[in-house]
């Protein structure tokens, strides 16, 4: 069993903040992460524009395929 | 080796240039088309246009036109062009309001034909077919709330006729739009003379047929085009969106739209960029509806090609598309009880479409042509 370390209220609510902070630094670095994946996303815009280029025969193939399995 | 694509950085200016003169001329070719509708219209019913168009009288009928016809075509803006140009040639406004709001939910069948090419990756497929059909929900509420509204009280008839004697005056014979008129005449004569030439008797039906041809064809080019040419500038926009909430994304689907013409193409565009994981549901929600208020700018464009005493009549069906898909974005986007139901719609037929693949299928061939064509065959009943 791990040792529990017993604190007072004040250290407990440093400790907290603390790891609030920490949490926090995360999301910030997190949602860092997000927005370059994104900026990213876009530079390669080309590759998903070409994955547009459907019909309504598109659709015919799909529902075969779909069928067909 | 793999092919080498182009980007708008390496393309040569000269090539550029050729390229915007060819946009230049496409939406000439446009507004020509629709005038053509509009004078071919106007001479096959000789004026009795009302009666022609008797059966779209009934507001669910011309919600089912619009959603049928822009199913088939896939392209919101070829089909709002074309009633622009049919209420130019005497089509109600009142009859065209609601074809308008069935072409808005018409246009949603690509991203999700774009959702259903991922059907065999079960995450990309639930994560793509939600952001496909969080438009499909958003657009069908829009008609739940907007369309009782608008048989009871005529609230966009309304809007769109104040706003548009406002930019055109009461007295449309508007000295302004005779440029236009200038502009596009010669093109609507030559129109008329090919018409003439190949079936005198049948000379006006078959320019509203050329037209229609010919607001598809410069429709889609100039998307091709607008795709190729605009690609930088829809980057720029969207990155600055990136991280800045989602008035900015309202704001950048609604630029990207106007650039590249099309909402099929905006709104297709993040299917795939939601698939791969790397936006949110929640994240490509607001830039779907700026594609909605974006998409207005074609029929606002097809409006100046009608002069004199229809201008009007062509300018209010303009502005009431856009009247009506900005107050969808107000009132649904804006009051957050409404906000979340799309999200939560969209996430939840993913999920059941994700489970049973064969659903998504009936999904897409019920809403876009089975209902309707169901809905068609009933009123034929009784």
């Amino acid at each position: 069993m791990p040792k529990i370390e017993k604190l007072s209220q004040e250290e407990l609510i440093i400790k907290i903040s603390k790891v609030k902070e920490k949490l926090a630094l995360l999301e910030a670095e997190l949602e860092k992460r997000e927005e370059e994946r994104q900026h990213d996303a876009i530079d390669q815009m080309e590759d998903y524009l070409e994955q547009t280029n459907v019909s309504i025969l598109s659709l015919a193939a799909v529902i075969k395929k779909i069928m067909g399995k | 080796m793999g092919a080498v694509s182009v980007t708008e950085e390496d393309r040569p200016t000269i090539q550029k240039v050729g390229m915007s003169f060819l946009v230049i001329f496409l939406i000439y070719l446009l507004i020509t088309a629709v005038g053509m509708i509009g004078a071919g219209f106007k001479g096959a019913t000789k004026g009795d246009a009302a009666a022609l168009f008797e059966f779209a009288t009934n507001p669910f009928m011309g919600l089912i036109i619009g959603i049928l016809a822009t199913s088939l075509v896939q392209s919101s803006s070829t089909v709002t062009s074309i009633i622009v140009g049919l209420v130019a040639g005497g089509l109600g406004v009142e009859a065209a309001i609601p074809m308008v709001m069935g072409a808005n939910i018409g246009t949603t069948i690509t991203n999700t034909i774009v959702a259903l090419g991922s059907v065999h990756k079960k995450k990309t497929f639930r994560r793509a077919f939600a952001a496909a059909t969080v438009h499909d929900f958003f657009n069908l509420i829009a008609v739940v709330l907007f369309l009782p509204l608008e048989i009871f009280f005529g609230v966009f008839e309304k809007i769109g006729g104040f706003f548009a004697t406002y930019f055109v005056g009461a007295d449309a014979s508007v000295k302004e739009f005779n440029f236009v008129k200038l502009m596009t005449k010669p093109g609507i004569n030559i129109g008329q003379d090919i018409s003439t030439f190949i079936y005198a008797e049948g000379a006006n039906i078959l320019m509203i047929i050329l037209g229609v041809m010919l607001i598809f064809a410069s429709i889609t080019f100039m998307g091709k085009l607008l795709k190729l040419l605009m690609v930088g500038r829809a980057k720029e926009v969207m990155h600055k969106a990136i991280g800045r909430g989602p008035i900015s994304s309202i704001f950048s689907g609604t630029v990207v739209t106007i650039a590249v013409q099309s909402s099929s193409t905006t709104t297709s565009l993040m299917v795939p960029m939601a698939a791969s994981g790397i936006f949110r549901l929640k994240q490509i929600y607001p830039f779907t509806l700026g594609a909605n208020i974006g998409t207005c700018i074609t029929s606002l464009l097809a409006a100046t090609a009608i002069t004199g005493a229809t201008a009007l009549p062509a300018l209010q069906i303009a502005l009431v598309h856009l009247a009506y898909n900005t107050l969808a974005v107000l009132l649904i986007y804006g009051w957050s009880t409404l906000r979340y139901i799309p999200l939560r719609g969209a996430s939840s037929l993913a999920k059941i479409a994700t489970e049973k693949k064969s659903l998504a299928i009936l999904y897409v061939l019920g809403v876009y042509f089975g209902v309707p064509l169901l809905m068609i065959m009933l009123s034929k009943l009784f």
